[in-house]
């Protein structure tokens, strides 16, 4: 107790505050525009971070990945662009709110969601980092692909329309990210002697390109349609979210919370598949799941909640083991070990202090980000009174400037631009987006840990159904697609009796 | 361009695009069996999932086509919810906006190395809004480029810190 | 091909040269912000970040760092390797220039850059469960021998610094053939290693240290020809069984080949006296590599040598491409 009063001074003083703030504003903002990310904003905290006393320094870094973590909600929402991987869930419910004018309670409730999920993976992580740290030991690569691959099943519950289409989608995901050198044989894929390629699609990239560049051209297509030029949304009304209607939900963001920071805790995971997995049991629990992809809240609550929790979860390994899980928490580490602070067993020991610091940073972080995003979501809002075309010329100069500065690359800006255009094509031919994101989101992890775990085994692929966590998920995949295929060719060879109550269930919403 | 029910609409988009995936993952598939090594040592190398991706999208594209020429004139994924699918500009029109859009991004990414940050965005946001968009009023247009480029230096440049591209030609700012 | 962009980009210098500033010959080198160009994230976006900051005090005009990265380095050495020789663009290097060159990626070789000065080194360790109850490579070696099974050892992926380290080790311990190299990326080893996944292995020792003194691992050795100073009790590799092993990686400046002398001079200069900082040394003691000033003579040396070596050892691999 007197460790945690000690530790509050230093971590509560107004130097330390003001630092945990900046740094979450700058992680919101980051976060909010579309082609920049909290890894390129914390690659800039961290050179300011050396000269800081060690309290406001992890403060910042702290602050900016959670503030990055929220603000990917708020483009996703309001433009239907993800700001980060992790908010790319959102984007299927949070746009579609937009689209009914109900952009400021999306917002707000996707804040209040976020700030839960970072909270109770707060709690949890406080409770039982050892005993947490201990079970994702037993995650191996061989449990990790089972887990991956499970994450992958819920493509069959993205592809809306036609399963087939959907699959399509997610194999293709998985192919572009097999571009580029293979980091563990060392050897280049279809890099066809070039050195530009040898970088690979960057995720960031491809997301830009799937999601912003559609968005531009369909802007410029409705401006040709019209007579007269839009005045973009006039109805831009500020309406948050009551407590009652976050109340509502608040089983829902329990588990989701939770589901978020277990993943979180397995190293090779992360926010996207968090916030995926979140969302495909939320539909799945629903008692209007017909109303998921249309806009339901809690199509919201479900992915944000969960991809916060990640970041509680991930500081589990991180801390305990030294284990970054994600590029964030890579960047973190840095900033810890240049103040000294060796993450691993030892950091508990000889460092108590500090941790209660990192603690009570997170949770002033999470007040911070809530504030500003409160304040912040009159302004955001505003974005939808400008005019669609003029919004997509700015988009452009975002998402131009944003893929160039990940690697400040040319070659990821040309990159926007080819896959961009294609991305278009699959939408005009019904291709759904979201299973190709969740393809190039999984696929490096998929294929490392499955060749890492078959190299273990020398070869033998029972490691694959032999531990308890792979039946468990690799059966849960089984389940889910072997369902949906089920269903699929069901409805293939009876296709009235689809089309109709299709009909009944659309018509019994309106 | 004659008029097609929805149904023969679908059915012709899906055959073409099963048609053009069918030969990408083709093209795919030799090109990883060609040239990229199987790897040695225990275990799948290096080859396995370029090229087990590839044939699986092979299998899939033949499924959607199939599917489409078997369709009995049934709509299978009529857009239910959306605005309907009247393409306002289609044919050469659209293509041209697509492959404008394309070009200004590249060109975006080339002229931000070479002539710095500053210069590539007042171009392509002038050109964007004047032969991409049309927009016909000089005001707007001269105003957008200038004021996007001076409100993203000064914040991502200036408050924030981030690096600027100050191009290689020439070193302006 | 090479030759053409190359006396495009003269040309393009000219150009910019009579356009942007005719500014007399004389003025003081740099007039305008350094672009120094990182390869890798972590640990060494983190050192060169600190690095250009320290250098900037000590000229007139800003080092920015700039973040390249890709193809394990060699999409920087390109970018680099593209621009005019003028100072104004330098590369953060490491022994990945000589790894890349000849593992294939890239058609340059080292030859392609002119040194400015060595600034740090950093040697990897070779960890194991203290529960295997090995103490020294040799002890390790006979356990496997006997056991007849073969050695699950981690590292990066293949042609990585860390894993032609860990071959080198495996080489003169006897155990080249009885060994399965599990390549891990991102920290993962240690959890590996916990959880009795792998038998041994071997990364940057920043990753062990906690466990090591938390007495969940062993480190059993350093990789270098002498101890180092962030784990002075663990000995090197040679002392513990591993005989001539010697695999440190350096990293330092460069900048393209024809950059005037005067000029890497000013910023050997600079670099030198960041490396003199109390800031410098006190972060080498917290993420864990030397500090290891040489001036660009004794660098180039270096890296000649380092690079002659690495070929060998990638040829003898079937690495050499």
């Amino acid at each position: 107790m007197e460790l945690l009063f000690s530790a509050a001074t230093v971590a509560l003083a107004p130097g330390a505050l003001l630092a945990v703030f900046l740094g979450s504003l700058l992680g919101v903002i980051f976060g909010a525009i579309p082609g920049l990310t909290f890894t390129v904003a914390m690659a800039l905290v961290v050179p300011v971070s050396f000269s800081l006393e060690t309290a406001p320094a992890i403060g910042m870094l702290l602050g900016t990945y959670i503030g990055g973590m929220t603000g990917g909600s708020v483009s996703a929402i309001l433009l239907g662009i993800p700001g980060t991987p992790s908010a790319a869930a959102t984007v299927m419910d949070g746009y579609a709110l937009t689209k009914r004018g109900k952009a400021s309670l999306a917002l707000g409730t996707a804040v209040a969601a976020s700030a839960f999920g970072g909270l109770v993976s707060l709690i949890v992580m406080i409770v039982s980092v050892d005993i947490v740290a201990k079970l994702a030991l037993h995650f191996g690569p061989a449990e990790t692909f089972a887990l991956l691959l499970f994450g992958l099943s819920t493509i069959c519950g993205l592809s809306q329309r036609s399963l087939l289409k959907g699959l399509v989608a997610g194999v293709l995901g998985l192919m572009i990210m097999t571009i580029g050198v293979d980091e563990m044989e060392g050897v280049r894929r279809l890099t066809f002697g070039t050195v530009t390629l040898q970088q690979g699609i960057n995720l960031l990239v491809a997301m830009i390109a799937l999601f912003a560049v559609p968005h531009v051209i369909d802007a410029f297509v409705k401006y040709y349609r019209s007579d007269t030029p839009p005045d973009g949304v006039s109805d831009v009304r500020v309406e948050l979210p009551t407590l009652r209607d976050l109340g509502k939900t608040f089983w829902l963001m329990l588990r989701c919370s939770l589901l978020g920071t277990g993943i979180g805790a397995i190293p090779g995971t992360g926010g996207p598949i968090a916030a995926f997995l979140a969302y495909a049991h939320a539909r799945k629990v629903s008692r209007e799941p017909e109303k998921f992809g249309r806009g339901s809240m809690e199509g919201v609550v479900a992915p944000e909640s969960a991809n916060n929790a990640v970041t509680g979860g991930t500081m589990i390994p991180l801390l305990s083991l030294g284990i970054p899980g994600d590029p964030g928490t890579a960047i973190l580490l840095s900033g810890l070990l240049i103040h000294g602070l060796t993450p691993g067993p030892m950091l508990f020991i000889q460092h108590p202090g500090e941790i209660y610091q990192i603690y009570l940073a997170i949770i002033v972080s999470y007040l911070c980000v809530v504030a500003i995003q409160l304040v912040g979501i009159r302004f955001f809002v505003q974005l939808l009174r400008v005019p669609a075309h003029l919004l997509a010329v700015g988009i452009i100069v975002m998402c131009g400037y944003g893929s160039f500065s990940i690697r400040n690359s040319v070659f990821d800006v040309y990159t926007v631009a080819i896959l961009g255009v294609l991305a278009y094509g699959l939408i005009k031919a019904r291709i759904p987006l979201t299973p190709i994101i969740l393809g190039i989101v999984l696929g490096p992890s998929l294929e490392r840990e499955f060749r890492t775990a078959l190299i273990l085994s020398g070869g033998d692929a029972s490691v694959f159904w032999t531990s308890a966590p792979t039946i468990i998920f690799m059966g849960l995949a089984v389940v889910v697609i072997g369902t949906q295929v089920v269903r699929s060719v069901h409805a293939t060879f009876t296709p009235k009796k689809s089309g109709i109550s299709r009909d009944a269930s659309v018509k019994s919403e309106k | 361009m004659s008029r097609l029910s929805p149904e023969q609409r679908e059915k012709r988009r899906d055959l073409i695009f099963g048609s053009l995936l069918l030969a990408f993952s083709v093209v795919w598939t030799g090109t990883v069996y060609f040239t990229v090594p199987v790897g040695r040592g225990v275990g799948v190398g290096p080859q396995a999932f370029p090229l087990y991706l590839g044939a699986s999208l092979i299998g899939l594209s033949a499924l959607l086509l199939l599917n489409a020429w078997f369709a009995k004139g049934q709509a299978m994924d009529v857009p239910d919810d959306e605005e309907p699918d009247m393409v306002p500009i289609a044919g050469w029109p659209l293509a041209r906006l697509i492959v404008s859009v394309c070009l200004v991004i590249m060109a975006y990414g080339y002229l931000m190395q070479s002539a710095g940050f500053v210069i590539a965005t007042m171009l392509v946001v002038a050109f964007t809004l004047w032969v991409v968009v049309g927009v016909r009023r000089p005001v707007l247009v001269v105003g957008m480029s200038v004021g996007i480029t001076a409100v993203s230096w000064l914040v991502f440049g200036q408050i924030l810190g981030a690096y600027i591209p100050r191009g290689t030609w020439i070193s302006l700012f | 091909m090479k030759l053409t962009k190359r006396t495009l980009m003269a040309g393009t210098a000219a150009l910019a040269l009579t356009l942007g500033h005719g500014a007399p010959a004389q003025a003081e080198f740099p007039e305008r912000p350094v672009e120094m160009t990182i390869l890798f994230g972590s640990t060494a976006q983190t050192i060169g970040q600190l690095l250009s900051e320290l250098m900037s005090e000590h000229l007139p005009e800003r080092v920015v760092p700039v973040q390249r990265t890709g193809g394990g380095g060699s999409v920087g050495y390109q970018y680099v390797d593209g621009t005019a020789p003028d100072g104004y663009n330098i590369v953060w290097n490491s022994n990945s220039i000589s790894t890349t060159y000849h593992s294939g990626a890239l058609d340059f070789d080292h030859t392609a850059f002119t040194p400015i000065a060595k600034i740090s080194t950093e040697v990897t360790a070779i960890a194991v469960n203290a529960n295997s109850g090995w103490e020294s490579l040799s002890e390790m070696a006979e356990a496997i021998k006997a056991e007849g099974r073969p050695l699950r050892i981690g590292a990066s992926g293949r042609g990585s610094f860390t894993h032609l380290a860990t071959e080198a080790v495996l080489e003169a311990i006897g155990l080249a053939d009885d060994a399965i190299h599990v390549p891990y990326d991102a920290g993962r080893a240690p959890v590996e290693l916990l959880a009795g996944r792998l038998d041994a292995a071997l990364q940057w020792p920043g990753q062990f240290v906690s466990h090591h003194e938390a007495g969940d691992l062993r480190i059993l050795c350093v990789t270098s020809d002498e101890r180092i100073s962030m784990l002075p009790d663990v000995p090197t590799c040679h002392e513990s069984g591993a005989e001539g092993v010697s695999m440190v990686m350096w990293r330092g400046l460069a900048a393209p080949a024809g950059t005037p002398e005067d000029r890497i001079l000013i910023l050997e200069e600079a670099a030198r006296l960041a490396t003199e900082s109390e800031r410098f040394h006190e972060a080498a003691r917290t993420i864990g590599f030397e500090v290891t000033f040489a001036d660009h003579a004794e660098f180039g040396e270096q890296i000649a040598s380092d690079d002659a070596m690495l070929e060998e050892l990638m040829t003898a691999l079937g690495l050499k491409e």
